[in-house]
């Protein structure tokens, strides 16, 4: 404001009359002071104002990483609805850690944040609007879009047959697995297809019986595929194979792999409609919205 | 004027681009910062001094001051490729190790939006880029004073621009011997079409035509089956397209890993045996390249040393700590030989082993 004063040779007082349009100033001098603000570009408190026009033009996409084809599938669903409604998306690795320390700066950087939690979510801080999306539920106030994990493990070892089914998961979703089928689980460090190939291979070892396998994730599903033939066995005569999770990568595997992909235009569009929402100030009750699964029955299902 | 060291030469301020070109300090920012309007003449004004004084502005010390977090805009065609999903997430590790956040932004490999990128709306907030361009070639970018640039994670290069990537004339060379080596006598290319820079005028083409004819194989240019876009889809329509235009194909050199991973399926539809009727070679080595059966030959270009070496410079440029000329860091490369590629007449799957050539240069 300085500038501004010095600039069209007027107080602080001044700057600040016309800049509010209060007070007895003439038009010349107005008009001294607005062609000053123009030739600085001044704008009064930009960060106040920022904050509570809350007009960022962006959101944050909180998830644990991006490496894998489902992670990155619902990514690149909201970077692409970010695209459509003209916002820039903020990607924010949490590596599935507590999320208080992501979400608390992001004030005057984003509007609001769209959450894909980790397990060890639990404080989602309270400076900007969080819409919570992907797989898990969480117990906050919060809206959540959220296609469960449960219900689609239940869905394909129904498929694949519960009699000598193995279910293979990352250590961070184990709790994902509905208790029905808990002793049916074998976890694993990560989500990479390394991992479903060591943790298929230890699998053969240690039961000679096993039938059937359910992954929670494409990437784990296409690491067992590979120890299975690595071991001189078949899929679907000798195991019987299906995964929780989107991306392309099953469809091209010989035999393919039947999957329970979420309903990803719903998901992300939903999602996005409810940060939006809560952006322009919408105060209703938190509401937990179902997604949908979409199976996909391909060879290694076949009977 | 300020003096950077003892004897040095002197470092022009904000406040010596202020006062010789007339105008404030908030103004002279604001011109650099491009975030808030300033009239014309006086931008041009303001600009002239800048280049005349050689000012560069201190982006370390105006976010300090600011104390908003450091962003990067990452820049690419498509983060549903599995190359450049791999390439994002590397990015998204290294910069969150260094405290920045990322805003990603897809270009579909649309030429405009690679050369104006630093004009782009929803990047003016982001204090570096990571571009990864399909398009551009030496000269096209639209630089402005103010925001450090990165290339990375493609072959684009321009001499006054930073730039990490890797010798993809000598990685296609090390596919095109490859082949030859193994009597490869009549390969075709899969590849995304990409009409502002076509495939023969890579560096990666030149390299895998060079290997070839070092084995006596004259590549026919004509021999190029181009797709809409890098997707396992596209790589079996390529498939379908190269076993009726080329039934005398032996080995195809697939331009992504993605496209390689349908071409692999589309040949499996068709009949036909990989390695031992066609041999199959892809570009990229994503993850899931050792988990195809048979696995995929393919070329590793260091995906996340190069992510890394990205991250770090755009960090140096905007502590101001890097020297004025622009750096180009060459991470190298590995040709990953696998099932792909078994010499005919060995049996087709071997169980669980990779076995590795490593030809690259490390800087």
């Amino acid at each position: 404001m300085t500038d501004v004063a010095a600039l069209a040779g007027v107080s602080k007082k001044t700057v600040s009359a016309v800049v509010n349009d209060v007070g007895q100033v003439s038009r010349a001098t107005r008009e001294r002071v607005r062609s000053a603000i123009a030739e600085l570009g001044y704008s009064p408190n930009p960060v106040a104002r920022g904050l509570t026009a809350r007009r960022t033009g962006s959101v944050t996409l909180a998830l644990p990483y991006l490496g894998s084809a489902d992670l990155a599938a619902i990514a690149s669903g909201v970077i692409a609805e970010g695209e459509r409604r003209g916002f820039g998306v903020l990607c924010e690795p949490t590596d599935g850690a507590a999320n208080a320390q992501v979400l608390r700066p992001m004030v005057g950087i984003t509007d609001g944040v769209l959450l894909v939690p980790g397990r060890a979510t639990t404080d989602l801080g309270g400076d900007v609007p969080v819409v919570v999306l992907g797989h898990r539920i969480v117990a906050a106030d919060v809206d959540q879009v959220v296609a469960s994990a449960a219900v689609a493990v239940a869905i394909l070892v129904e498929l694949v047959g519960p009699t000598g089914c193995i279910i293979i998961a990352e250590q961070d979703e184990a709790d994902l697995v509905p208790d029905r089928w808990r002793s049916l689980l074998r976890t694993t460090g990560d989500a990479s297809a390394r991992s479903g190939s060591e943790a298929m291979h230890a699998a053969f070892a240690a039961e000679p019986g096993i039938r059937g396998v359910v992954t929670l994730g494409t990437g784990l599903g296409i690491g067992a595929a590979h120890a299975v033939s690595n071991a001189g066995l078949g899929i679907p005569e000798d195991i019987r194979l299906a995964s929780v999770g989107a991306g392309a990568e099953p469809g091209f595997t010989v035999p393919g792999i039947t999957t329970a992909a979420p309903a990803l235009d719903v998901l992300v569009r939903t999602a996005m409609a409810r940060l939006v929402e809560r952006v322009a100030g919408f105060t209703g009750p938190a509401a937990i919205i179902d997604v949908p699964w979409i199976v996909t029955e391909r060879g290694s299902t076949a009977r | 004027m300020k003096r950077s060291l003892p004897d040095g030469p002197p470092t022009p301020t904000l406040r010596d681009v202020a006062a010789r070109a007339g105008v404030s300090i908030r103004t002279v920012s604001n011109v650099v910062t491009s975030a808030v309007a300033v009239r014309p003449e006086t931008r041009s004004r303001v600009e002239a001094v800048i280049d005349e004084l050689g000012y560069r502005p201190n982006l370390a010390a105006r976010r300090l001051r600011s104390r908003r977090a450091q962003v990067i805009g990452l820049v690419l065609p498509d983060v549903t490729v599995p190359y450049f999903r791999e390439f994002t997430d590397e990015v998204l590790t290294a910069a969150s190790a260094r405290g920045f956040a990322v805003v990603v932004e897809q270009t579909h490999g649309d030429p405009v939006r690679e050369r104006e990128v630093l004009r782009n709306a929803k990047l003016r907030h982001v204090d570096g880029v990571i571009l990864a361009a399909l398009t551009l070639r030496p000269g096209d970018l639209d630089t402005h004073p103010g925001r450090p640039v990165v290339l990375a994670g493609t072959e684009a290069f321009d001499e006054t621009i930073d730039a990490v990537s890797a010798d993809y004339a000598a990685a296609g060379r090390s596919i095109g011997t490859l082949l030859g080596e193994q009597g490869r006598r009549r390969p075709v290319i899969v590849t995304a079409r990409q009409p502002c820079w076509p495939i023969t005028e890579s560096a990666r083409y030149r390299g895998f035509v060079d290997g070839l004819a070092e084995h006596g194989v004259m590549f026919d240019g004509s021999r190029i089956v181009e797709v809409p876009a890098v997707t396992l889809a596209d790589g079996r329509d390529a498939a379908a397209t190269l076993v009726a235009r080329f039934p005398d194909a032996d080995a195809v050199f697939a331009n992504a890993d993605a496209l390689a991973v349908g071409v692999l399926a589309g040949l499996h539809d068709a009949d036909r045996c990989v390695p031992n009727d066609v041999a199959l070679v892809g570009f990229g080595d994503i993850e899931y390249a050792a988990y195809t059966q048979p696995s995929l030959t393919s070329v590793n270009t260091m995906r996340a040393a190069a992510a890394g070496a990205a991250v770090a410079l755009l960090q140096e440029r905007l502590a101001g700590t890097e020297r004025n000329e622009p750096r180009r860091i060459d991470t190298g490369f590995l040709l990953m030989e696998r099932a792909t590629t078994a010499p005919t007449g060995t049996s087709a799957t071997p169980v669980g082993s990779t076995t590795t050539a490593a030809t690259g240069v490390a800087s």
